[in-house]
């Protein structure tokens, strides 16, 4: 039997105003070095400032992932020669950086050990064409959190499912936006394979992972390619390969520079930072219940489902918005189905997100309980739900304008049946000889004219009773 | 030092050594790395180890922009571009 072992480095970029050591604008824009000044550029003479907001916010994930906060957090320089760093060497932290030690637990999921998560700046972008490379330096400096998880994962489906609870964990906390497609939040993932019991084996790494089916995929290789190796009696290369999404494999990279020898040393430029009990409490209040904890709640104390508890933890605002609608007297089923149904359907049309759109909690509830209540009936709600998603309206002005309250006493829609069996004898005839089908016929011109305040439900009932009295 | 290893370091910083100044360079070198190994025989026992001079407090800034006024001079001043891109040549 052979074993694997996975540890992945995710990136996040931090959202920031600025960079991390210097105030130009932390923003993508498709103007090259517009966002650029003397520090980033790495000129000499300048001094690095740290950035308080680049600093809170990391602090945060750390403490999420119960990570223990060293007292005195030091930035070192690392020395690398590529074109993507102007200074030849990029700020980070080595030796003692903001969190170390940290612990995730998800259900379902082995925990999973943080060996440390620390600050530093990310590099600039190069485009590379025929014998030349084009550098824009507006993403260099700015503040990037990298996290390094131990080797924990046994199986590239918990690495997918991890990458997916922490995109959400960073996103609960507000950090990081998590676009792995627009390259917020980055992964590399480093695996091994050994025969059972025998421990780690020779560690790969593999870069170039865009999306969470990339990192499955490529692990997926990768394992396979390694058994095969040490199966066969060969032994792993420890080596950094590139995943090729076109040919659904990973590539070995030419060959780099001797070592990876980035000589670390204290950046002089910047004291260490020690974070003060004050701060710490700031980042306490700043936690969140995370998204796997609250789903596994969800499911315990409101008996949803698993997959509609899913869905309602996708987002923060969207597990706020239902807990509210809850509060705010509407049943679970009621609050989750419309949430999962005719709210996602309208949003989706929209092509908006809930926090985005018109519709409030109040506005939500308001329409919900008309309905608990049959003062207006299922279709009515759905238009007014994709009206006050849509306008910036009131729900009760939105019913009275389209007259959608359902009528109290049955009279206006005693009449409007009458008139339609009237219209329509064949159809009578139809069913007082037996035949049930056109009922539905008849219940849906019913719905029509009365521009949908009759109830369907108790359509059918009415119009067989107005039948019947024909004699 | 070693010459090798002096090759290494050389490597490591992209300059180019030729064989005379390798040999000048190797000599000047193990110098400095003299100093150091006089430096490590200082007794430190019961001294913390230290980065920087305490200043005492976190030295950082507020997270608000500041539009550099100097970035079109530094497009400008660079060796090479192509319009707001710098160019260097294609390498690894
Ligand atoms: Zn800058």
């Amino acid at each position: 039997m052979i074993e694997s072992f996975i540890g992945l480095e995710i990136h996040i970029q931090l959202l920031t105003k600025t960079k991390v050591f210097c105030n130009c604008k932390n923003e993508f824009t498709h103007v090259p070095n517009s966002h650029v000044c003397p520090v980033c550029m790495g000129y000499p003479g300048v001094l690095p400032v740290l950035n308080e907001e680049a600093v809170r916010k990391a602090y945060i994930v750390c403490r999420a992932m119960n990570c223990h906060l060293n007292e005195k957090a030091v930035f070192d320089r690392k020395n690398y020669f590529y074109p993507d760093m102007p200074k030849n060497y990029q700020i980070s932290q080595f030796n003692s950086p903001f969190g170390v030690k940290g612990l995730i637990e998800m259900d379902g999921m082995p925990k999973v050990r943080i060996h440390d998560a620390h600050l530093e700046e990310d590099a600039g972008k190069l485009v590379h064409e025929g014998m030349t490379s084009y550098c824009d330096y507006n993403r260099a400096g700015t503040p990037l959190l990298e996290i390094v998880t131990e080797p924990d994962f046994k199986k590239p489906e918990e690495a997918e499912l991890f990458m997916q609870n922490f995109r959400k964990m960073v996103r609960y906390l507000g950090v990081c936006d998590g676009n792995m497609e627009e390259g917020s939040m980055r992964c590399d993932v480093n695996v091994s394979v050994n025969f059972e019991g025998k421990g780690l084996g020779r560690k790969v790494e593999v870069k170039n992972l865009n999306s969470f089916r990339h990192v499955k995929l490529a692990l997926q290789y990768e394992i396979q390619r390694q058994s095969r190796m040490i199966t066969a009696g060969e032994s792993v290369v420890q080596e950094t390969r590139l995943w090729n999404d076109e040919k659904k494999r990973t590539e070995g990279m030419r060959s780099k520079e001797n070592a990876n020898d980035y000589r670390y040393f204290p950046e002089p430029d910047l004291p260490p930072y020690c974070p003060t009990k004050e701060f710490l409490a700031q980042i306490d209040a700043a936690q969140v219940e995370l998204p796997w904890v609250r789903k596994k709640r969800f499911i315990d104390e409101y008996g949803l489902n698993e997959d509609g508890a899913e869905f309602l933890t996708e987002e923060k605002d969207k597990a706020d918005f239902f807990e509210n609608a809850v509060k705010g007297g509407i049943s679970v089923a009621n609050a989750a189905s419309w949430m999962r149904g005719e709210v996602a359907k309208d949003l989706n049309k929209a092509k908006k997100s809930l926090c985005d759109s018109f519709l409030t909690v109040e506005k939500f509830v308001t329409v919900i309980k008309l309905l608990e209540a049959e003062k207006i009936n299922a279709q009515a709600a759905k238009k007014v739900m994709d009206i006050i998603i849509n306008e910036d309206a009131d729900p009760m002005q939105v019913i009275e304008k389209n007259n959608l309250m359902q009528t109290a006493d049955s009279g206006e829609v005693e009449a409007m049946v009458e008139k339609l069996l009237a219209e329509n004898t064949k159809v009578v005839a139809q069913i007082k000889g037996g035949d049930q089908k056109p009922i539905g016929f008849l219940i849906g011109q019913l719905m029509k004219v009365s521009g949908g305040k009759a109830d369907p439900k108790k359509a059918r009932e009415l119009i067989l009773n107005k039948i019947s009295q024909l004699g | 030092m070693q010459k090798d290893e002096l090759y290494i370091t050389a490597s490591l910083a992209r300059l180019e050594l030729t064989e005379k100044e390798a040999d000048t360079l190797s000599q000047a070198v193990s110098q400095m790395i003299e100093y150091f190994s006089m430096m490590e025989k200082i007794d430190v026992t019961g001294l913390e180890p230290t980065t920087h001079v305490s200043i005492g407090e976190n030295r950082v800034r507020k997270d608000e922009v500041i539009e550099s006024s100097l970035a079109e001079r530094m497009i400008e001043a660079a060796p090479e571009r192509d319009e707001r891109f710098i160019t260097v040549p294609h390498i690894l």
